[in-house]
């Protein structure tokens, strides 16, 4: 039953999924209600598409903010793994990309989340502390620690503003941050050793990026406040109407 | 069918139905399913439903109530009754004539 209603609109969806999914359940659909749901969730993105207002300019900001930082952290990678000489020079573009990426965070989102940033700021500031105790363990847990939640962190946050269910933001934590951070702890610790020349190490931080491309878009097209915009309820039920 | 109802397009049927329903009182969407098929003798399916109750709330016709656990009961408001009834009184003038010419035209 939630698949069908996870065709229709986030909007329509924040505020009708509850009952919606209460009657399929008290009335099973049938064939032809089947195909009455995905008339309605057509029929509803048109509907909010045709009574949205156009979205100020600067209302995709954040968005192409987060295009870029995405753009640039991909970009380098492949460089840096398609390349043998001086590729490690592209390293440097990473913290310009991180920077990107941070830059499409701020804006009204900051605000109204502002201890959900505090509480990641602190852990952040616990894993710096962490990579400088005596103790090995202790440091590579930090390190692993401060990687997840910095750069988990700003994904989820930024896969929130960009109105990524909470599945999407899983899949793309799991695949973007968490598997490689998996894959990449062998090597830290001396396991499996990382030989010049092998740049299977590198290709794992690419998700990360393309992650960033694809929350950038859905972004960039949403539009997302920045701070210079006045706070705007994004399920206001207006978008709803014919 | 007059304004507001022309401008709901292929809800407007289900809509007139659902303003119909909830004369008699509120209901959830499943008590207002099964009380349309009921008066129109047609099944009504769950995304019509669910398309006609976001206009007509958008137009200030219904309005949503407190929520019985996952149910949410709607109501007529003041403006959607006094649209029903002109939208019916319409139909009722409609109807007579039509049954006038029927009678006329009769051998």
């Amino acid at each position: 039953m939630s698949r069908l209603v996870r065709l229709y609109p986030g909007a329509w969806r924040n505020r009708y999924e509850d009952e919606f999914l209460s009657l399929l359940d008290e009335r099973p659909p049938t064939a032809r209600d089947i195909v009455d749901i995905v008339r309605g969730a057509i029929d509803a993105h048109l509907s909010s598409l045709a009574a949205e207002e156009p979205a100020p300019w600067t209302h995709r900001i954040p968005g192409a903010l987060a295009l870029t930082g995405g753009a640039v952290w991909s970009a380098a990678i492949l460089y840096i793994a398609t390349r043998s000489e001086h590729a490690w020079e592209a390293m440097g573009l990473l913290p310009i990309a991180l920077l990107f990426m941070f830059l499409s965070l701020p804006g009204d989102y900051m605000f109204a989340h502002g201890r959900r940033i505090a509480v990641v700021l602190a852990l952040e500031g616990a894993s710096v502390v962490g990579v400088n105790a005596p103790v090995w363990a202790v440091v590579l847990v930090s390190a692993a620690a401060g990687y997840l939640i910095a750069l988990g962190g700003m994904l989820t946050l930024a896969a929130i503003r960009a109105g990524v269910g909470a599945r999407g933001r899983w899949l793309a934590l799991v695949a973007a941050v968490l598997v490689p951070v998996a894959i990449s702890l062998p090597a830290a610790v001396g396991v499996m050793g990382i030989r010049e020349g092998e740049f299977w190490y590198v290709a794992i931080l690419l998700p990360y990026g393309l992650s960033w491309i694809l929350v950038g878009l859905r972004m960039a097209v949403r539009g997302a406040p920045t701070i210079v915009d006045p706070p705007v309820n994004p399920i206001e039920p207006g978008v709803l109407s014919a | 069918m007059n304004q507001p109802f022309g401008e709901l397009g292929r809800f407007a049927e289900p809509s007139l139905y659902i303003l119909v329903s909830l004369s008699a009182g509120p209901k959830h969407g499943y008590a207002i399913m099964t009380d349309v098929e009921e008066i129109s003798g047609a099944p009504m399916g769950p995304g019509t439903l669910y398309g006609a109750l976001a206009r007509l709330e958008r137009r200030g016709l219904i309005e949503a109530l407190e929520p019985e656990d996952r149910r949410r009961p709607y109501r007529l408001t003041g403006l959607g009754a006094t649209t029903l009834q002109a939208q019916l009184q319409s139909l009722d003038g409609f109807v007579r004539t039509g049954l006038a010419r029927l009678s006329e035209k009769a051998p």
